[in-house]
């Protein structure tokens, strides 16, 4: 489909975004070969088209009772111009014609955190520790959290200036006693640019949020806190979590703890290389199409997307609020039990977080597979997906035949749908989020504008980064009058389709194996210049997303040296059955000694260049 | 003002502020009289990662207003978000509903000088407030504090013929949204704003034509005024042969005169869509019985109830249901066996100009009190006169009837010698107009019984007096 210079206007005009004339020849030509790409959706039935991620989800609304408001300081406390208790923006109207706008003004550069390099990569006991083999070892006071603590910010400072996982690190208060009550003891954990802090600052790698600090905790913050966790750092992501590379970052790329030439996948690219390279014991981050599970599995660590509803997203920072959660990334199946146990449950902030009993999923997972039925494709078709994928799925299928289970054929040919439906909804809903982010109450303004249109639009436009730029765009287009019912609609029927695929499919098998990518990690810079290449990334993954199912990858061998993951998903709510099956697949391929040994090397290598 | 040939076209949109403790989606509290910038949170801020979760009063209160309207109340509505950038709009969005709305159907009867005419409701929706913007020459300051209070909209069909009617209906739905606790029905503070949409056709076609919008009217006279002066301006415009643009317009009260709205920067493509962050809106059926049971008397049928249970004409049942006190008032009264037709005129005029504007639920006398008085009224223990003297004394010194009357020894005159003296040494003080009276002037005979009124400083039983005159003077 081609994009006319009339319709980018108009897309610019009620997304309020400002791009350069370069910028928008270059997204005119993205947009129409996304479009001509998902020209192939199925046409719609109107009626039959659903409209919000779970339809039969029905709940969450909240007693008329008053809980107190912030002050007045409080509220205007992040705004850039404020008078007489009021937020202040230029007026609605230009003052007076002016013939030409001012050239655009570009913010400074935000410089990484410094953190000193020291030379030599060394290896620790403490660091390497599982979050299981931790809390065994200040049970038996073989070590304290803070000991711990010192030792993990000691190879945090040698290691980042390598990898950038990390983008922020809190202030380290060597006087500091972590608390020793809850469960975590006191360990550290590390959280993704989107999760909020309370008191810290949070960018979601963007520009448009420079010098915002959290002025709450998220819920998950609030529990692993109250669990008697601590806070670390934060860690490095795609600009808003839009992206598979962890590229779009306005802190840099992070690279892969295996091969520093290559992405750790994203978004959230700089959870699963800190937890791989033993840079945190832990790290909460966010799936919206795939952005635990790809990244893990490009890392050789296990990640997990909990189900739709089954994780509080209060304090998570929309990108696609239907489809977003928060999950764990960890070196075992056994930790994202763990932080699983900590963060499910029900949240009076979120009414699409389900009130349902959380299962005790850290007795799942030595139970083994024995007599469980899991289904596989039984082809993936004419889907693109490399040799060594395909080489390592059968490898898992044997091995969960080995250990007890009852393989079933499954053919789902909904599957390649997926990657058309999911960027229209979730960049509609993106271009909506993000509505919010206009330098009136929070966060960066561009300089000198006249008027509030100029201000909306500059801010915008400089904040934003091309990848965000263009789903936003994206996404207005889909939601604009004349298109949403041959984009928006269809795409919903085909989520509707997919869901009812899958709950056919659990009448089979009680969870599915998948791959989690058509390919081993890519070479960083490889896939900028073709955006659809990199939505291509997602196909394996966004299925789980669109149905609101859980899922999560788990390292299942290597391939010319990076890992390869398998992705199980299993129906709502059954995390259960999901980790019984990842926590099989980790028996089958153990992937510890080998990861420790690789990123050791990869990094002693000092790097390399990409 | 319209000429035979065109009719108008007249709809209105409606939004009622609800009357909830906290906002829709968040907790902080509604109040319209708090600094600036100090009823705010995460949520109604806007801040990033913040998420809406809503007030189930608010959902109330708008099915009972659609029940009242007689409105489907949908067992399963949802919200979406309509997309406008408005520095007052934190979220670049509102929280509304669009396909699937709360209410639908339903209609409101008004009463006009052609009769009676029901007006169809289109839909209610529930759907959150914007904050505040006052624009100066150097910018606009931002006061979020009425951000994310609860509104209802309530739209009619285009069915409105005459400015008058619209203004009838508002006021109508005004009473209604009054008496059923869901708004405080304050114009001026905006709690009750209305838009109204008109357009002109000739008469005999069934499209519409052009309509244009008239924003944030804020009283009942300024709805039917702003319309008058639009249709008179649509139909200049198409006798002068042109055409209407549809557009937004502004009523300026001071002016008398519409203005267009500064045009806002973009086009309106709102690109509405399920709001992902909060699941369809659930009305159980227990919840509608719950409020069908808890719903009072509509204004219109307790008009109908008092006029065939205590035979009062219209504009009296008007008077005393459209005001839910005064109800209340009039039927204790009645209850403890007052007639209807002593209470109606004691209510309407001493009592009413007593309030002088107030509730009557501030008067000072309760209505058993008041019957207790109205009671030796009837009986003619007192005269009227004294009645109101009574009346007085019992709002100044707290008392019941009986003490006023002894405190004030307003027994009536009735009968004895007392009265007969009075009406003797009367008739003896104008022997010439009781000369004038038997030679035919029979007017006369209000005089004396004025005279001898005054002389008893009012407490002879008139019934009494006028038999004992008649004797004497004949
Ligand atoms: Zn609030």
């Amino acid at each position: 489909m081609r994009i006319s210079e009339t319709l980018i206007r108009h897309l610019e005009g009620i997304a309020r975004l400002e791009t350069s004339r370069e910028e928008r020849r270059g997204l005119r030509c993205d947009l129409g070969r996304f479009l001509e790409y998902a020209a192939d959706l199925p046409d719609v039935d109107p009626a039959q088209a659903i409209g919000t991620a779970i339809p039969t989800h029905l709940s969450g609304d909240r007693p008329d009772e008053i809980s107190p408001s912030l002050s007045q300081t409080e509220a205007l406390a992040a705004a850039p111009t404020v008078r007489a208790g009021h937020f202040l923006v230029p007026p609605v109207l230009p003052a007076a014609a002016d013939s030409s706008p001012p050239p655009l003004a570009v913010a400074p550069p935000v410089a990484n955190p410094s953190i000193p390099v020291t030379s030599s990569v060394g290896e620790s006991a403490l660091t390497a520790l599982s979050l299981t083999e931790a809390l065994q070892g200040l049970e038996k006071g073989e070590f304290s959290a803070a000991e711990y603590r010192r030792d993990l910010r000691a190879r945090i400072q040698q290691i980042n200036p390598v990898l950038n996982a990390y983008c922020y690190l809190e202030p380290s208060d060597e006087a500091e006693t972590p608390s020793r009550s809850g469960t975590l003891r006191g360990l550290p954990f590390a959280l993704k640019d989107n999760l909020h802090r309370l008191g810290e600052p949070l960018q979601c790698a963007s520009r448009i949020l420079t010098g915002y600090r959290a002025p709450y905790d998220a819920t998950v913050t609030a529990k692993l806190l109250a669990a008697g966790g601590s806070g670390l750092g934060r860690t490095n992501m795609d600009e808003f979590g839009m992206g598979s590379s962890c590229e779009y970052s306005i802190h840099g790329s992070t690279r892969n703890p295996w091969s520093p030439a290559h992405s750790p996948g994203g978004s959230s690219g700089g959870a699963a290389a800190a937890v791989a390279a033993d840079c945190a014991l832990f790290a909460l981050g966010s799936d919206t199409g795939g952005s635990l599970r790809q990244p893990a599995a490009h890392c050789g660590v296990v990640g997990i997307k909990p189900t739709y509803g089954r994780v509080s997203r209060y304090g998570l920072v929309a990108f696609a609020s239907s489809l977003d959660q928060v999950g764990p990334i960890t070196r075992d199946v056994r930790d994202a039990a763990q932080v699983l146990e900590l963060i499910m449950g029900a949240d009076p902030r979120d009414a699409t977080c389900r009130d349902l009993p959380t299962p005790g999923l850290m007795s799942e997972v030595d139970n083994g597979v024995r007599g469980l039925r899991i289904g596989v494709p039984s082809g993936l078709g004419r889907m693109a997906v490399s040799s060594s994928i395909r080489k390592s799925l059968n490898d898992a299928r044997e091995a969960l035949v080995a250990e007890g289970a009852r393989i079933v054929p499954v053919d789902l040919p909904e599957l390649e749908q997926g990657v058309a439906a999911y960027y229209l909804l979730a960049n509609a809903e993106a271009s909506s989020n993000l509505a919010r982010f206009d330098g009136v109450r929070y966060g960066a303004r561009a300089a000198d504008c006249a008027d509030l249109a100029t201000l909306y639009s500059r801010t915008r436009g400089e904040g934003f980064g091309p990848e965000v730029k263009r789903r936003i765009l994206l996404g207005a287009f889909t939601l604009s009058s004349g298109y949403y019912a041959a984009y928006y609609l269809r795409a919903q029927q085909v989520r509707r389709r997919l869901t009812d695929a899958f709950d056919r499919l659990w009448r089979r098998c009680e969870c599915l194996l998948l791959p989690v990518t058509p390919g081993p990690a890519f070479p960083l810079q490889s896939r900028l210049a073709d955006p659809l290449s990199m939505y291509l990334e997602d196909l394996f993954t966004v299925p789980a997303s669109l149905a609101g199912l859980p899922a999560g990858s788990v390292p299942l061998g290597l391939c010319d040296g990076l890992p390869l993951g398998g992705q199980v998903v299993a129906p709502p709510f059954a995390e259960a059955t999901l980790i019984r099956t990842l926590a099989a697949l980790e028996r089958a391929f153990p992937m510890r000694a080998t990861r420790g040994a690789a990123v050791a090397a990869a990094l002693a290598d000092g790097g390399g260049e990409p | 003002m319209m000429s035979d040939t065109r009719e108008c076209i007249i709809g209105l949109e409606v939004h009622a502020q609800l009357m909830t403790r906290s906002k829709i989606f968040c907790g902080c509290e509604v109040a319209s009289d708090a600094e600036p910038n100090t009823l705010t949170c995460p949520v109604c801020l806007g801040l990033p990662g913040a998420l809406p979760v809503l007030n189930r009063r608010a959902v109330e209160l708008t099915a009972r207003l659609g029940l009242a309207l007689g409105c489907r109340v949908n067992t399963r509505s949802v919200m979406a978000r309509k997309h406008y950038a408005y520095p007052d709009l934190p979220k670049g969005y509102q929280i509304t509903q669009y396909a699937q709305p709360l209410c639908e159907g339903g209609g409101l009867t008004i009463t006009t000088s052609t009769g009676e005419r029901r007006i169809g409701i289109a839909r209610i929706h529930i759907e959150d407030d914007a904050g505040k913007s006052v624009h100066g020459e150097n910018g606009s300051l931002i006061d979020l504090n009425r951000c994310g209070v609860p509104l209802a909209e309530i739209v009619t069909e285009p069915a409105l013929r005459h400015p008058a009617e619209a203004r009838a209906w508002l006021r109508e739905l005004h009473l209604l949204l009054v008496r059923l606790g869901i708004c405080d029905g304050n114009m001026e503070l905006g709690s009750l704003r209305c838009d109204v949409n008109v357009s002109l056709r000739l008469r005999g076609e069934s499209t519409l034509g052009p309509k244009t919008e008239i924003k944030n009217l804020n009283s009942f006279r300024n709805v039917e005024r702003a319309l008058e002066r639009e249709i008179a301006r649509q139909e200049g415009i198409l006798k002068s042969g042109g055409c209407v643009v549809s557009e937004t317009l502004l009523w300026d009260a001071a002016a008398g005169e519409v203005l267009p709205l500064r045009s806002k920067e973009g086009s309106h493509d709102y690109r509405y869509f399920p709001e992902p962050d909060l699941p369809p809106i659930v009305v159980e059926e227990m919840l509608l019985q719950r409020l069908v049971k808890e719903m009072p008397e509509l204004p219109a049928a307790c008009r109908n109830r008092l006029r065939s249970e205590y035979d009062l004409d219209k504009q009296a049942a008007r008077l005393i249901a459209d005001d839910a006190g005064l109800t209340v008032y009039f039927e204790t009264l009645c209850a403890a066996g007052v007639e209807p037709t002593r209470a109606l005129r004691w209510l309407r005029g001493e009592i009413l100009h007593r309030l002088g504007g107030c509730e009557i639920t501030t008067f000072g006398v309760s209505p058993t009190a008041l019957a207790e008085l109205l009671e030796l009224e009837a009986t003619e223990r007192i005269t009227t006169t004294s009645a109101v003297r009574i009346l007085d004394w019992m709002l100044t010194e707290g008392g019941c009837a009986g003490d006023g009357l002894r405190a004030l020894d307003l027994e009536s005159i009735a009968a004895g010698a007392h009265l007969d003296e009075l009406v003797q040494r009367t008739l003896a003080d104008h022997p010439h107009k009781v000369e004038r009276y038997r030679s035919g002037e029979r007017r006369l005979f209000g005089f004396f019984m004025g005279c001898v009124m005054t002389a008893s400083s009012g407490r002879a039983n008139p019934t009494e007096l006028r038999r004992l005159l008649a004797i004497h003077l004949d």
